[in-house]
């Protein structure tokens, strides 16, 4: 794994690298919007990425109920984190997009809303995570994750009932992309999987070590206090 | 050839190699014990040497993180909850009700529905069944008795004390262990954890010492070793209540619609007497009315348009209120672990605390609507009983989260701050559903119906939700 990671980085790195050249160079500029549209390359992946992680997280969350298997736990526990920093980017893209475009830092909107409602849902998962005593945080957090999943679709199925400014969906709402636009969003995505997946093998290996070094911890403390009796 | 009376030849509870872990601490390292029947355990121990967390353990409180349980040959201690009492350091018990309200709660969970033998218990324990004080007025002492007599009330075979004497004088200490030494007489098998240790000289069969989470030393007591045990199964002074012909574990079950029915009519009885919810939820959205006047002082139009936000905001939040409340009394005097160790199914406690909410919540609605009708000078275009559904639909969709994330913000820190944090956003949908729905009918414009839907079918789904995961959440240790 020592050697691998670093491979897998660099190979990252250089991807990312092809795919800013692509989306700030190659790609072509939008007749309207000129070259700020260009934005939508990290605007849309970051969202897309998201949902996978939280998808992760629901996986997780299901099978640590299921089978109370910790590494389920830190799954959903990393996807929750890191989906929520990819709806970040997200969440930060789109306002720096819709200045220039609508006039307006942010509308309330319901596609913006229910982005920063998911994006609430999963903040509130973390918080829990953080506030709950420690033998009964998995099982909680676990609870809470399949609710916020559930609550996602009651949150995207009322997009279709309301006129929204936001743009219809690339894939599968209905909006219309040129190809080579259309291609360069798609390679870009790719890097952001890939870099997702990267940071994501970092942070659950440090979460997995550091429950390790807890454990040693205390089992350390439980040897001293025999010791001293 | 060994004695046929003892813990190997017939243990009627096998502890195999148990640790609890709570978090990076370990209350019990590795306990392996055999206990036999009818005999009386005196646990002595240091604070926090693990004699609580191992009756927790017995009672079927405390799943063991590693190691095996066995309680009359039965690993799951739910099938066999019927034969174990449990009297914990708290009373578990309701300050707000009189001992033999109590005691006919507890007795129902159980499926007695005998009030003698409720009575049988409370004069076994010496008090008086007609003492219409609520236990909160009760001295320790009484307290104790009390507890005891709600864990005798089953009719167990199996009694688990934790420190029954403390705060009890000296003379009614005496009368207790007298009392356990006659239930013991009777065939009982009771474990009692406690630092007094010399109360039960003479009455205990072993002392059983617990250092670091594991049993260092199992000893008979003298009095046994020198054959001068005292029995107190004859000629006492207080008659113990003779043995009641206790229903089989299979009859045990009690319904869940029953146990619902009890539940509830005892919450909406606590709640009648102290009126905490209804009166902090009507004075809150009585402020957030007034609040909202002056904040958006809006046009007798733009009222139209904004009363569906302002009315379902102010019940979201004053439910939030009432919702924060729903298991204080249950986490009071850890009466829920009572609950817990009862046959009683967990989601009757669930699906009555929800409807108990609903109930507060509807009324808040029926009391606080006519008031927005008048402030904000509202007149409802659509159709009133579609109205009476949305308020239906809504308030279910509020209540059923709110008491389910309640009790999930139980076993978290600030808990009063958690409630709304994992409910608004989950709650979000079936706002927007609510809101649409009410300016829709206000204003005449559309049809609510998509909405109606909406928040029909994310009732269904979150009520089915709520009822797979409330057990998992009720037993997380």
């Amino acid at each position: 794994m020592k050697t691998v990671f670093p491979i897998l980085a660099i190979l990252t790195g250089v991807l990312l690298g092809y795919c800013a050249y692509q989306a700030l160079v190659v790609a072509p500029t939008d007749q309207m919007q000129g070259d700020i549209y260009r934005i939508i390359y990290y605007h849309v992946p970051s969202a897309w990425t998201a949902f996978i992680l939280f998808a992760v997280n629901l996986v997780g969350s299901i099978i640590y109920l299921i089978w109370r298997n910790p590494k389920a736990d830190m799954h959903a526990l990393v996807g929750a984190e890191m989906g929520v920093v990819f709806l970040s980017v997200n969440l930060t893209t789109g306002p720096i997009w819709a200045r220039p475009v609508w006039g307006i830092w942010w509308t309330w909107d319901w596609r913006l809303t229910s982005t920063l409602v998911v994006w609430l849902i999963y903040v509130s998962y973390l918080i829990l995570r953080r506030f709950s005593s420690a033998g009964e945080t998995p099982v909680m957090a676990a609870v809470v994750g399949i609710f916020g999943a559930l609550c996602v679709p009651f949150v995207y199925f009322s997009i279709w009932f309301f006129r929204t400014q936001h743009p219809q969906p690339v894939i599968g709402g209905g909006g219309s992309m040129d190809p080579q636009m259309l291609h360069v969003l798609l390679l870009n995505w790719l890097a952001f999987l890939c870099f997702g997946a990267l940071v994501y093998w970092s942070r659950y290996r440090y979460e997995f070590l550091r429950r390790e070094v807890d454990e040693a911890q205390a089992m350390q403390a439980l040897a001293e206090t025999r010791g001293t009796r | 050839m060994s004695d046929p009376s003892s813990p190997q030849a017939f243990p009627i509870i096998t502890i195999s190699n148990v640790v609890k872990q709570f978090g990076r601490f370990a209350a019990l390292r590795g306990v392996s014990a055999k206990f036999a029947a009818g005999r009386m355990y005196a646990i002595l121990g240091d604070n926090g040497a693990g004699k609580t967390t191992l009756l927790r353990g017995l009672a079927g409180l405390s799943k063991p993180t590693r190691g095996e349980i066995s309680i009359l040959g039965s690993s799951d201690l739910r099938e066999i909850c019927g034969e174990v009492g449990y009297m914990a350091h708290p009373s578990l018990l309701y300050d707000e009700m009189s001992g033999m309200e109590n005691l006919r709660y507890f007795a129902e969970l159980y499926g007695i529905s005998d009030e003698k033998r409720c009575a049988e218990v409370i004069s076994a324990v010496g008090l008086d069944p007609s003492l219409t004080r609520p236990v909160g007025q009760y001295s320790q002492g009484m307290r104790q008795r009390m507890s005891l007599a709600r864990a005798l009330l089953n009719q167990p075979q199996i009694l688990l004390l934790d420190e029954p004497f403390s705060n009890v004088d000296v003379r009614s200490a005496k009368e207790m262990a007298e009392l356990l030494g006659r239930l013991r007489d009777q065939g009982k098998t009771i474990f009692v954890v406690t630092h007094q240790a010399a109360l039960l000289e003479g009455v205990a069969d072993e002392f059983v010492r617990i250092e670091d989470g594991r049993i260092v030393e199992e000893r008979p007591s003298a009095a046994k070793t020198e054959n001068k045990m005292r029995p107190y199964g004859t000629a006492e002074a207080v008659p113990f209540p003779s043995r009641v012909e206790f229903p089989s574990g299979k009859e045990l079950e009690v319904s869940l619609f029953k146990t619902t029915v009890i539940t509830l009519r005892k919450d909406l009885r606590l709640e009648w007497r102290s009126k905490d919810a209804i009166n902090s939820m009507l004075f809150f959205s009585l402020l957030v009315v007034v609040i909202f006047s002056f904040a958006f002082n809006p046009t007798a139009e733009e009222s139209r348009l904004i009363a569906g936000g302002l009315i379902w905001v102010a019940f979201l939040f004053a439910a939030v209120v009432a919702l924060n409340q729903t298991w204080a009394r249950e986490i009071r005097n850890q009466v829920l672990d009572a609950y817990r160790i009862s046959p009683a199914p967990f989601n009757a406690l669930f699906l009555a605390k929800a409807l108990g909410n609903f109930i507060f919540v509807s009324v808040l609605e029926l009391l606080m609507t006519p008031l927005f009708v008048i402030f904000y000078n509202l007149r409802a275009i659509g159709p009133l009983y579609q109205l009476l559904i949305v308020a239906v639909l809504g308030t279910w969709a509020i209540v059923v989260n709110g008491t389910f994330f309640a009790s999930v913000s139980l076993r978290t820190r600030a808990r009063e701050i958690m409630l709304p944090l994992l409910l608004f956003p989950i709650a979000i949908p079936a706002l927007l559903g609510m809101v649409e729905a009410t300016t829709e009918i206000l204003t005449g414009e559309l049809s609510p119906r998509f909405w109606i839907t909406l928040l029909a079918a994310y009732d269904v789904v979150f009520t089915i939700a709520c009822l797979i995961f409330f057990e998992k959440v009720l037993q997380a240790e």
